[in-house]
């Protein structure tokens, strides 16, 4: 159907032209005879399901009353619903002169008789379902197969999908109708009663968990579902709407089960409450009693009741003193400050470590100085033999550090400058005083 | 009390339970602010403990508040509760003790009566309890108009609905206080300890004839 047909078509509106409506929805009159009808063909009363107009003449008169009989023509006054019925839920064949049932009449009574019947079978759901996974999983990848999966595999099973969850929450109503006021009330054996329901909302709780299983498989569809990538609107709302519609059977499953939860622990204190019936009409009474003998009085600033004498009032509390936390404001109390710890100057130390400091500042003067020496003695003489010098410094300054540093002060300049030239002779040393240099000759060019 | 071979009350060995250092301190607030405690949500640890040393800890109230620890319902869903009714001795001094007030007993006996003697099993919407309580009893009507509304005319005024619509809404979050109910919003859920209800009056109710003749 195209969207322009949509728009036109209203089921609202034609539904609810009156002769259309009873078209559809017959009167009770004529539901019992298609009703009867529906049953013959069921139990294979009529030839190829077919049956003649006297059979439904028949039916008709066996509903009215004598009285009808005596005041109406039968023949025609019947003869007007036979004639509605056909528009919907019967067909005339000229040639054989006989009524066959339309889709729309089988449908109307199945589903009418489904729903009082209550036809339960969750082994049926899990095998729907099964098969709905099969054949969706077989339709993947080609959008006109999942766009056939939706329109008729799937429409056709939603009914009895939905049909199987409405029909649980159905019993739990009945069950509970039955605890109402009245029943209780005119009940000679409530605890009786109370054993019925309290068994029946067990065997509820019991098939829910059957439909729970039952269902599972749709958790997988789901899942299938939303993995499916599509690019067609139509898919998507599809997928939308059915995704939607699986959330929705688990919604009510977990529904019926908390709905259970609520009611069985009060059915379970009902037994406590019944074990003494008489108990329940003195309560009653009890009540009435406060209502007519309290008395009202001013305690402070309200008006108070006070029960009659014979009732005391509930204790309930051992209202106890507050405990008191002392709160210390930082802001008011700041903590007290410590004293700062004074250190005395260690003079002695301090000296020494002066002295260190200057012999290091004159230690680096000295070796400036030697450095500065042996470049000037370089430049006049062009070749200079470092080892030499080294045993001079040492000589000089009677210190190791000194001298090792001035040598290598040297050598680091001479090396980072291209004016000069190191040549270290390994084969021929130099000594003195226990020390052995390799014989190093500088240039400057 | 009986002693043990220390000297020690032999009730004080509940303590020696390692569970004890983790519930007892905050359940005893619990008892004493009056809260009743049923296998139920946050409440079953607690619930758990108490049932494990219910002997020994109802000694304990009784040897120190001259209170009792008392369990009901036993058959099905039991409760605990500190008694201070059953405190004659006094340990409490009474300008600690706290009443439920009568009004809210009032409206208690009726929801527990709508609840469980007249099947509403599904009743769970304070708007509607407070619709029933203020239609669907005839016999209470005038009862409560004087007592709740505190008004005297025959005729109910809309200002007397507002008052007891008011009382039904304190009366359940009082007893939401008293852990014997849910209460969120519009929804409530009665617990087992709601039982506690109908069973504060269960010796004065089956004399009610006789005290009725006594008032004629």
């Amino acid at each position: 159907m195209n969207k322009e047909e949509e728009t036109i078509f209203n089921f609202e509106d034609e539904a609810s032209k009156s002769e259309t409506y009873l078209a559809l929805f017959p009167e009770e009159r004529e539901g019992i005879v298609i009703i009867h009808l529906y049953e013959g063909i069921v139990a294979g009363r009529y030839e190829n399901n077919r049956f003649t107009g006297d059979e439904i003449h028949r039916l008709f008169e066996a509903t009215m009353t004598a009285n009808e009989k005596e005041n109406l023509y039968v023949k025609s006054y019947n003869k007007n619903r036979i004639l509605r019925l056909q528009k919907f839920f019967l067909s005339y064949d000229e040639e054989t002169r006989t009524y066959t049932f339309q889709e729309y009449g089988i449908s109307f009574c199945k589903t009418a008789k489904d729903t009082l019947e209550g036809s339960f079978k969750p082994t049926k759901i899990k095998i729907i379902c099964a098969e709905l996974k099969a054949k969706l999983e077989a339709s993947l990848g080609s959008e006109s197969a999942l766009k056939n999966w939706f329109e008729i595999h799937f429409e056709h099973y939603q009914p009895t999908l939905k049909k199987h969850i409405d029909f649980l929450d159905r019993q739990i109503d009945e069950a509970v109708t039955k605890l109402r006021k009245d029943t209780l009330a005119v009940n000679l054996k409530p605890l009786k009663l109370l054993r019925t329901v309290s068994d029946d909302l067990t065997e509820v709780h019991k098939k829910n968990e059957e439909l729970r299983t039952a269902f599972e498989e749709t958790n997988a569809i789901s899942l299938i579902l939303t993995d499916i990538d599509s690019n067609s609107r139509e898919i998507l709302d599809y997928i939308e709407n059915k995704i939607d519609f699986f959330d929705g059977i688990q919604r009510r499953l977990r529904g019926t089960d908390r709905r259970l939860n609520r009611i069985q622990p009060k059915i379970k204190q009902l037994f406590a409450a019944f074990r003494n019936p008489e108990y329940s009409a003195q309560t009653d009474k009890f009540i009435c009693f406060l209502l007519k003998h309290s008395t009202l009085e001013r305690i402070k600033y309200d008006k108070e009741i006070i029960f009659p004498k014979e009732v005391p009032s509930l204790k309930v509390k051992f209202h106890r003193p507050k405990y008191i936390l002392f709160n210390r404001d930082k802001e008011l109390f700041p903590t007290k400050s410590k004293s700062r710890k004074k250190y005395e100057p260690d003079l002695a130390a301090e000296k020494e470590s002066q002295a260190i400091l200057d012999k290091a500042l004159d230690d680096f003067d000295t070796v400036e100085n030697w450095v500065n020496r042996i470049f000037a003695e370089l430049k006049t003489s062009k070749k200079l033999n470092l080892s030499e010098a080294y045993f001079r410094i040492l000589k000089d300054v009677s210190d190791f550090s000194i001298a090792t540093k001035a040598f290598f002060k040297v050598l680091d300049l001479c090396y980072a400058s291209e004016d000069y030239k190191v040549k270290i002779d390994k084969s021929k040393s130099v000594k003195n005083e226990g020390l052995i240099l390799w014989n190093t000759i500088l240039t400057e060019h | 009390m009986e002693h043990d071979t220390n000297g020690t009350l032999s009730f004080l060995n509940f303590q020696r339970d390692p569970d004890a250092q983790i519930y007892f301190g905050q359940l005893d607030y619990y008892l004493k602010d009056g809260i009743h405690i049923q296998e139920y949500g946050d409440q079953i640890d607690y619930y758990k403990f108490l049932k494990k040393h219910k002997d020994e800890l109802n000694d304990y109230y009784e040897y120190f508040y001259g209170i009792s620890l008392k369990e009901e319902n036993v058959q099905s869903d039991s409760y605990f509760f500190l008694d201070f009714n059953t405190s004659s001795r006094g340990k409490i001094p009474s300008p600690y003790r706290d009443v439920l007030k009568n009004k809210y007993i009032i409206i208690g006996l009726i929801m527990y009566k709508a609840i469980f003697y007249e099947g509403n099993v599904e009743l769970n919407s304070l708007a509607t309890l407070q619709e029933m309580i203020r239609n669907d009893y005839e016999q209470y009507k005038e009862g409560l108009i004087r007592l709740l509304a505190q008004s005297s005319g025959d005729v109910k005024l809309d200002d007397d609905d507002k008052m007891i619509d008011n009382t039904v809404l304190a009366a359940l979050q009082n007893f939401k206080r008293l852990g014997w109910i849910e209460l969120n919003q519009d929804h409530f859920e009665t617990r087992a300890s709601f039982q506690r209800i109908n069973t504060i009056y269960e010796d004065i109710i089956p004399k009610i004839d006789d005290i009725i003749i006594s008032y004629q």
